[in-house]
């Protein structure tokens, strides 16, 4: 895999400036979506890294191709859905997740926040995935239906359940 | 779910997203007053928007600002550490098989075996040598390899002991030992072989020997301010707990393709809660292999800490194990001094 940059040649270079760009404009929100779908800041940032890398290499492949930060929230959004499943296979036991939010900083372990990261765990990722599109990374319906593949009507659902969960661990 | 439920889902979440024409919300007010259990999951519009509201608020209030390697920063930085990874380590392959080398030469020429007159050449000064021969092979365990010629491990049959800690009572007149038997066995060192066969381990032996005393004193007739209360002490050493395998030495292989034999005495320090803090050799068997094996089985072990009228102190615990090399059908035999 490695050796296929060293053989790019000129595209390189702008491939990589384009990616550094996007990076710096997006790095932030990228990984506090992710620790929100995963969890845990230390796969967030692994799992970002991992999307501006795919970013890098599509860029590589076909120079001319625009990406937009919904692609590299969709890409974001697949690699924790996949990296979700993975876990789940992996660990039989009980997940432990308070754990991970124990690991964050101390000035976001508000009850808001924790109550949110709670709730967030108990979804199944499509619906975690939609109400993180929509309300905390700030798209429409549409948009975010486009991300995943689905309707605006489907997206508009999961975030109506969502927010029943989320209203059940407010509430206790 | 009725597909007015279903509908109204779809709209309360167009209200969560603030998405929501009028007529949606119309429609949403009109379903929650007529279907009280959506009322119950979803709430009203305000519940819905609180809710929302609480997310919002989640996000604003996050700090984290990570700074994430940028790919290429890290494609090269994986390439530097390989090559430098491949580089070092061929060289520490090397090194190492270089190392192995010389320590298989320095292993397969073992330390000249001492002669048999060697317990004679023990300092006589700090320690008695006792010699106690077990009765049968009861203590005597075969260590077999598949095909090697095995080793028998003969438990205690060398017991290097210090001089008994004396302790006189307060008139100073009679000297009592604390291990009064024990001297006894120690001063004839072969009539002791002979003369007191025993089917209680040496590990035991306290157990079954009476516990050394302080005579008591004499009860003195007359007033009450008379009677002396000369000290008393119970002094019980320290001793592996577990029975016979509570230190089982297990020779390497190349013990075995040496043929490797000797006795190796050792003695353990052990602390106030019975665990063992030092293993020396006190008297080497010849081979590094065998005496490595057995101070690593002695503090392996858990021990009984030496106690002083019941109150556990540091002591020390001293042992010897006899390694004789045997052919496979041999059976295991008492080792000859």
């Amino acid at each position: 895999m490695e050796e296929v940059y060293l053989t790019a040649g000129s595209s390189e270079s702008g491939a990589q400036v384009r990616v550094e760009s996007l990076a710096r404009e997006y790095q932030t929100k990228l990984a506090r979506y992710l620790r929100r779908m995963v969890g845990d800041s230390e796969t967030a940032l692994d799992l970002t890294q991992d999307v501006f890398l795919a970013a890098f290499r599509t860029l590589q492949n076909d120079p001319a191709r625009p990406l937009t930060a919904g692609w590299l929230y969709k890409t974001a959004t697949n690699s924790a859905i996949s990296f979700l499943r993975r876990k789940k296979i992996v660990r039989m036991l009980p997940l432990d997740r308070d754990h991970d939010v124990r690991s964050w900083r101390i000035d976001e372990q508000s009850t808001i926040s924790l109550d949110l990261q709670a709730a967030l765990d108990r979804l199944p990722a499509d619906q975690s995935s939609a109400v993180l599109l929509t309300s905390y990374a700030g798209y429409s319906s549409q948009e975010a239906a486009a991300m995943l593949g689905t309707s605006a009507d489907a997206v508009r659902q999961r975030v109506c359940r969502a927010m029943k969960t989320l209203r059940t661990v407010m509430t206790e | 779910m009725k597909p007015a439920c279903a509908r109204a889902e779809i709209v309360a979440g167009a209200i969560a997203l603030g998405e929501a024409t009028e007529t949606e919300r119309d429609e949403y007010r009109r379903h929650i007053a007529a279907c009280a259990s959506c009322l119950a999951a979803l709430g009203g519009e305000r519940e819905i928007e609180r809710i929302m509201r609480a997310v919002a608020d989640a996000r604003d209030a996050e700090t984290w600002e990570p700074v994430v390697p940028s790919p290429s920063a890290r494609r090269s930085r994986t390439l530097r550490r390989a090559w430098r990874f491949g580089v070092s380590s061929a060289a520490l392959a090397i090194v190492v098989s270089f190392a192995i080398h010389l320590a298989i030469v320095a292993f397969l020429r073992p330390v000249s075996a001492p002669p048999a007159s060697a317990l004679a050449q023990l300092p006589q000064s700090t320690m008695r040598v006792t010699l106690e021969r077990p009765p049968a092979p009861v203590h005597a365990k075969a260590v077999r390899h598949a095909s090697e010629p095995s080793i028998v491990v003969v438990h205690n049959v060398i017991t290097l002991k210090s001089p008994p800690r004396a302790t006189v009572d307060r008139d100073a007149q009679t000297p009592v030992r604390a291990t009064e038997t024990r001297v006894s066995t120690a001063t004839t060192v072969v009539a002791a072989a002979t003369a007191a066969p025993s089917d209680v381990p040496i590990w035991r032996r306290d157990a079954a020997l009476p516990i050394a005393r302080a005579p008591q004193p004499p009860v003195l007739q007359g007033r009450a301010e008379s009677i002396a209360v000369a000290p008393s002490y119970v002094i019980r050493d320290a001793t592996p707990l577990g029975g016979d395998t509570a230190i089982d030495p297990r020779p390497p292989l190349i013990a075995y393709s040496q043929g490797a034999e000797g006795t190796t005495a050792f003695e353990v320090s052990v602390d106030e809660r019975g665990n063992p803090q030092r293993c020396t050799i006190t008297k080497s068997s010849g081979y590094l292999s065998l005496d490595d094996a057995v101070c690593a089985a002695a503090m392996h072990a858990r021990y009984a800490p030496r106690t002083v009228n019941g109150r556990a102190t540091p002591g020390v615990y001293r042992d010897a194990f006899t390694f004789r090399a045997q052919t496979r059908d041999e059976s295991p035999q008492v080792p000859e001094f």
